[in-house]
């Protein structure tokens, strides 16, 4: 994914929070069921009286199951996006690995030592009663950007454990993690 | 005419382009692009999980069901356009 630095230590993967994909999950299944719908709901006369020389049926089979494999295509896509887009906490740094769709990448990263303040946001009713929401890294220096780690489960731990790895990066005479 | 109405129902005219639309040739370069296209999304899926797999078990398993569930949808599209 990308190169660890000799002993460097993995805390916490953190992805975004499971329901917003089980959102994406619910829109496709949407979006499967409406053409069904609509073939069971337009009356029959309306079948009748278009003028395809062949099996209405099959051609209805036909273009539905293409449907289908759009949005099952789709599917394995938004997971992939998903699963791919992560932020990585080390005991030297933090890493955010942006996925953007099948052909976009981006890898940021931020040491420890840039970190001036982690900052937490909920907002809403979903995110506040799910327990998610985004931590805002902020760095120093012009050449180094902030990190958001956007609708991380559990932020208060996120936020936590980085704390605690800028503590120990600081002051190592204290012990490690 | 000679004064007699004719009736032209707007829904027929517009559903006899349907038998230009919907011919066994149209139909057949449409699964043909499909194909192409599924091919090429496929190609680019695979890619990212082979290159960042987590666990080998894991990214078969989730091959396995892309390619069994895409395997379902294009035979039926298939034999949808063999009987239509």
């Amino acid at each position: 994914m990308f190169g660890f630095e000799h002993n460097e230590k993995v805390l916490m993967l953190v992805r975004r929070h499971w329901f917003l994909f089980i959102i994406d999950i619910v829109f496709l299944g949407v979006l499967a069921v409406v053409p069904a719908l609509l073939m069971i709901f337009i009356p029959d006369t309306v079948w009748q009286s278009l003028a395809i020389a062949g099996n209405k049926a099959e051609l209805g089979f036909f273009l539905y199951a293409l449907w289908l494999l759009i949005l099952w295509v789709a599917l394995f896509v938004r997971w992939t996006d998903y699963y791919l887009d992560l932020w990585v906490i080390t005991d030297r740094r933090v890493v955010d690995v942006e996925q953007r769709g099948l052909f976009s990448r981006e890898v940021v990263t931020a040491s420890l030592d840039r970190i001036q303040n982690v900052a937490i946001d909920t907002s809403g009713l979903i995110p506040t009663l799910m327990n998610f929401g985004d931590v805002r890294i902020e760095t120093a220096g012009a050449e180094t950007r902030n990190i958001i780690i956007k609708s991380a489960a559990n932020p208060e731990e996120v936020k936590r454990l980085i704390l605690k790895a800028l503590d120990a990066f600081q002051h190592p005479s204290r012990g490690g993690l | 005419m000679n004064g007699e109405v004719v009736f032209t129902p707007a829904f027929p005219v517009l559903f006899d382009l349907f038998a230009y639309v919907f011919t066994p040739g149209a139909l057949w370069a449409v699964f043909y692009a499909a194909v192409v296209l599924f091919a090429v999304a496929s190609g680019a899926l695979l890619y990212h999980w082979l290159r960042y797999n987590v666990g080998m078990f894991r990214t078969l398993l989730v091959i396995g069901v892309y390619y069994t569930g895409s395997a379902i949808f294009l035979s039926t599209a298939y034999a949808s356009l063999l009987l239509f």
